[in-house]
């Protein structure tokens, strides 16, 4: 069945606001699929601008695009003007590059990238009209699979997914497409793909685990209830990342997209432990590109797509250790052609602002750092090792440097945290502050701006923090109150985030299948875009839970012991249950744990029980 | 003595889907195809060095050309018909470079100075005769002022002074062609989609209807909100702007190329 859609949407484009989210033909965008045997699309549940640059999407889409039988087309969540239009008109969901039906796929491939994108997954499936539920599809439905950094708790939006990929997808998705091209040969079943799908390392299909009786539960909250499909999925991991294509950039967006860039993703996985951190207890073993491989890429990628920006991505960049030899090499081949370089994120001590120096052109900005706790004391116990000295280093080499606008972010709500952690953050604020009046001249003085941004603590699987419930809401309104007190009165400016969305976001990464039941009511309502904050409409949320019976609090708030199966525990993320728990001991008596590509292995099990290992460039600076 | 640069003037096509493009979007894209095209640009001095381009006037939203234009500086010179086949190797075939040529560096701004353009309009409707649309064009050319919202506030525009040559109104398969050609002013330029609008207002009070196109009706009853009246009237409307000129003093046109 072929529609050209694009045929269709002429006129309602002018009704809608950005007509470019909607439309193809973007340099670098690889050719409709419907010449080829086995079609894909792969989705992002947010619009256009925010799911473009999604970097994980931009590798499958170059990777299946080269394989000789397949091809990759794109979609993302149309905006609710756009929606509201496509339901009245009758127009489902198209791939951007044939402006054919998304339900004419063979695989759809839709990232759940964070908790509050749930709804916007339910969305897309019902524009796309494709079944909403697993179970409602059938025979001539497309496979509906999922992947991304939420899924490592993916009961709560697992009734939505036919299959899940858990961790780094590169080579099981080809590993997938093959197995379901297979099995449509064999003229097999949708159950009986599915179940071929199982025996694919890292592939979750929720339809063969259910609750586990009371009487039987271990530590896990769920379990098969078919033989041969393991009793965990073991995240996937690339063993010899440096061997992947660095240069994952293809297309060239019209829309300003959020990351209007060449992405080179120079390491994977990060050694530092924060306590809090999925990401960085799950991307574990740490692999780095080599200097030659990153400006390579880099070179290549700025002639292919014309950016005239370019980042440097992974967990910590700056941690990289051959970091100072890429920037200088990069500095010289670039020099003069109007190009910038970024760093995500900046480790905080006097190296870190050295390597935000060489990328920094005349004009400096403002410099972003994370020390997460305001006290030595919680920052220990978080396992955020960042010394008063280091701190105090940053700030002075920063301003010293000519910079005058430093961003701190802060949580609160973190395990063990008491009042005075609070106040701490107020007075590590002022210490920011007249260490930067001491270094900047008397006329400078009112350019200095330090801002604080305090998120609240959400609790995530696979950390030693995940038997933590989140702070109750009544408490969290009290230490926000006394946050704002203990800021300085001059200097520094505030930021915090809504707390209602991150109870969500709570309940969302602790939750259960049941959870499901939850995202397609509040779905039902009106509930989407959840994001943004123009179109977040948590009493929907709070209704549909109170209808089904759904008590939030006890899903967000309370916290677990350590005998009570955990939702996510068939879920194997590599790191061995006894590492989390002396990890989380840890935290109780503020000790530090090294970094294990700078100290002593950490037994965290990635490496021992799995047999994989860290692979460096050279020599990590401490 | 300052390498003042090479003046590098290239004309572009904007047409099929892309012309749902916004006018910063196309620079942003053109900046880009420049850059794959490595092209020799000059970068601007200061502490944000860009490069140096210079653009034909804006199209409104949905409209397609056959005639834009950008001014580049090169710092050195590379023949143009190299630097013609360097961006058409990288450039997407709905917004394509056709022509490049060298200019004085001193030529009149490009947004300043083209100040003529000629648009071929599709209308298309299966409801109204050529002769009714006639009737709604004189009459609202008898009228000669509208009335723009701008700024928040109600401006009054003249038509004559914005319409250097009289708009012509020829049968078309889907229903008309209008051939209009606007003159941009200091005191406000006279947008061709606005222009439908008002014909569309014109032709309503002629025939005392609001909603007449099929579309409209539809939509209507599905309870889609209309954003522009032309699109009550017509059922779909197509904006082509075919040249855009320099009005000389003694009133003679010239092209930009």
């Amino acid at each position: 069945m072929s529609e050209d859609i694009f045929k269709k949407i002429q006129t309602i484009l002018e009704f809608v606001e950005h007509p470019s989210r909607y439309i193809n033909h973007e340099w670098g965008a690889y050719p409709s699929s419907l010449n080829k045997a086995y079609r894909v699309c792969l989705m992002y549940p947010d619009t256009y601008e925010v799911g473009q640059a999604n970097q994980g999407l931009s590798i499958l889409y170059k990777i299946i695009n080269e394989l000789p039988f397949a091809g990759a087309e794109r979609a993302y969540t149309p905006w609710v003007d756009m929606a509201d239009m496509m339901r009245k008109l009758e127009i489902p969901l198209w791939a951007l590059e044939s402006g054919q039906p998304v339900s004419d796929f063979d695989l759809v491939g839709i990232q759940y990238p964070h908790e509050m994108s749930a709804s916007n997954i339910v969305e897309s499936l019902d524009l796309a009209k494709i079944p909403v539920f697993s179970r409602d599809r059938k025979e001539g439905d497309p496979l509906i699979l999922g992947g991304g950094p939420s899924t490592l708790n993916p009961e709560p939006v697992a009734d939505f997914f036919d299959a899940i990929m858990i961790g780094e997808s590169e080579e099981a998705i080809v590993e997938i497409i093959e197995t379901h091209r297979a099995c449509k040969q064999k003229k097999l079943s949708r159950s009986e793909t599915l179940f071929a799908l199982t025996q694919i390392e890292g592939v979750y299909v929720p339809m063969f685990y259910e609750k586990i009786p009371k009487e039987q539960r271990g530590r896990a909250l769920y379990g098969p209830n078919k033989a041969g499909v393991p009793a965990r999925v073991k995240r996937r991991i690339v063993r010899d990342f440096a061997a992947t294509d660095a240069q994952t950039n293809t297309i060239v967006p019209y829309i300003a997209t959020v990351h209007d860039r060449v992405t080179v993703e120079v390491a994977r996985g990060c050694a530092r432990g924060c306590r809090f951190c999925q990401a960085g207890m799950s991307y574990r073993p740490i692999r780095e590109r080599s200097s030659d491989q990153i400006v390579a890429a880099v070179m290549q990628g700025l002639k292919e797509t014309g950016y005239d920006e370019v980042a440097l991505t992974s967990l910590s960049t700056t941690d990289h250790s051959q970091l100072d030899e890429v920037l200088r090499r990069l500095n010289m081949r670039l020099a003069n052609k109007g190009i910038r370089i970024s760093l995500p994120s900046l480790r905080m001590d006097s190296f870190g602002v050295e390597m935000a120096n060489l990328v920094a052109g005349a004009k400096k900005g403002g410099l972003t750092f994370a020390p997460e706790a305001g006290s030595q004391g919680l920052r220990d116990a978080i396992n955020k090792n960042i010394s008063l000295e280091n701190f105090d280093d940053t700030i002075k080499a920063a301003f010293d440097n000519g910079w005058r606008r430093i961003k701190l972010y802060f949580m609160m709500g973190l395990p063990t945290e008491t009042d005075e952690d609070i106040k701490a953050i107020g007075s590590l604020a002022k210490r920011a502050y007249d260490l930067a009046l001491e270094q900047v001249e008397p006329r400078q003085k009112s350019a200095v701006q330090i801002s604080v941004s305090v998120a609240i603590f959400v609790p995530k699987a696979h950390t030693p923090f995940q038997w933590y419930g989140q702070l109750e809401p009544e408490e969290v309104q009290r230490r926000i109150a006394l946050l704002r007190a203990s800021m300085p009165e001059r200097g520094v400016k505030l930021n915090y985030h809504a707390s209602n969305t991150s109870y969500l976001e709570a309940v969302l990464s602790r939750g259960t299948r049941d959870i499901s039941k939850l995202v397609y009511a509040a779905w039902q309502k009106g509930a989407r875009f959840d994001a943004w904050s123009e179109q977040a409409q948590e009493e929907l949320w709070f209704e549909a839970a109170e209808e089904l019976g759904i008590n939030l609090f006890d899903y967000a708030c309370k916290n677990f012991s350590y005998d009570e199966a955990l939702p996510w525990e068939h879920i194997d993320s590599g790191v061995l249950r006894k590492y989390l728990e002396k990890e989380h001991e840890r935290s109780l008596t503020q000790t530090l744990t090294d970094d294990c590509t700078l100290g002593d292995c950490s037994f965290c099990g990635v490496c021992t029980k799995w047999d994989y290992s860290n692979s460096l460039v050279g020599v990590r600076r401490g | 003595m300052d390498n003042q640069g090479f003046k590098l003037r290239v004309q572009y096509k904007k047409t099929g889907n892309l012309r749902f493009l916004s006018h910063l979007e196309v620079l942003r894209a053109i900046e880009r195809m420049v850059r794959r095209a490595d092209l020799p640009f000059m970068l601007s001095q200061g502490f944000s060095p860009h490069i140096r381009f210079a653009f034909s006037p804006a199209l409104p939203l949905a409209a397609s050309s056959e005639d834009e234009y950008f001014d580049l500086l090169l710092d050195s010179f590379i023949d143009a018909e190299s630097c013609l086949a360097r961006l058409q190797a990288v450039s997407q075939k709905d917004l394509y470079p056709l022509k490049a040529s060298f200019v004085d560096v001193h030529a009149p701004s490009l947004s300043a100075s083209l100040t003529i353009s000629e648009y071929a309009i599709e209308l298309e409707t299966e409801k109204l005769s050529l002769d009714l649309i006639e009737q709604g064009l004189n009459a609202l050319l008898e009228q000669n002022y509208i009335e723009l919202f701008k700024k928040g506030k109600m401006k009054q525009i003249e038509l004559s002074e914005r319409l250097p040559q009289a708009p012509e109104l020829k049968p078309s398969a889907m229903g008309a062609t209008l051939h209009l050609y606007t003159r941009s002013l200091e005191s406000g330029s006279l947008r061709p989609d606005i222009f439908i609008d008002k014909l569309a207002e014109s032709i309503q009070k002629l025939t005392n209807k609001k909603l007449i196109a099929e579309r409209a009706l539809q939509f209507d009853k599905l309870n889609i909100a209309i954003p522009f009246k032309r699109y009550e009237v017509f059922e779909s409307v197509g904006i082509l702007r075919k040249h855009q000129y320099f009005e000389n003093e003694d009133g003679t046109w010239d092209k930009a190329l």
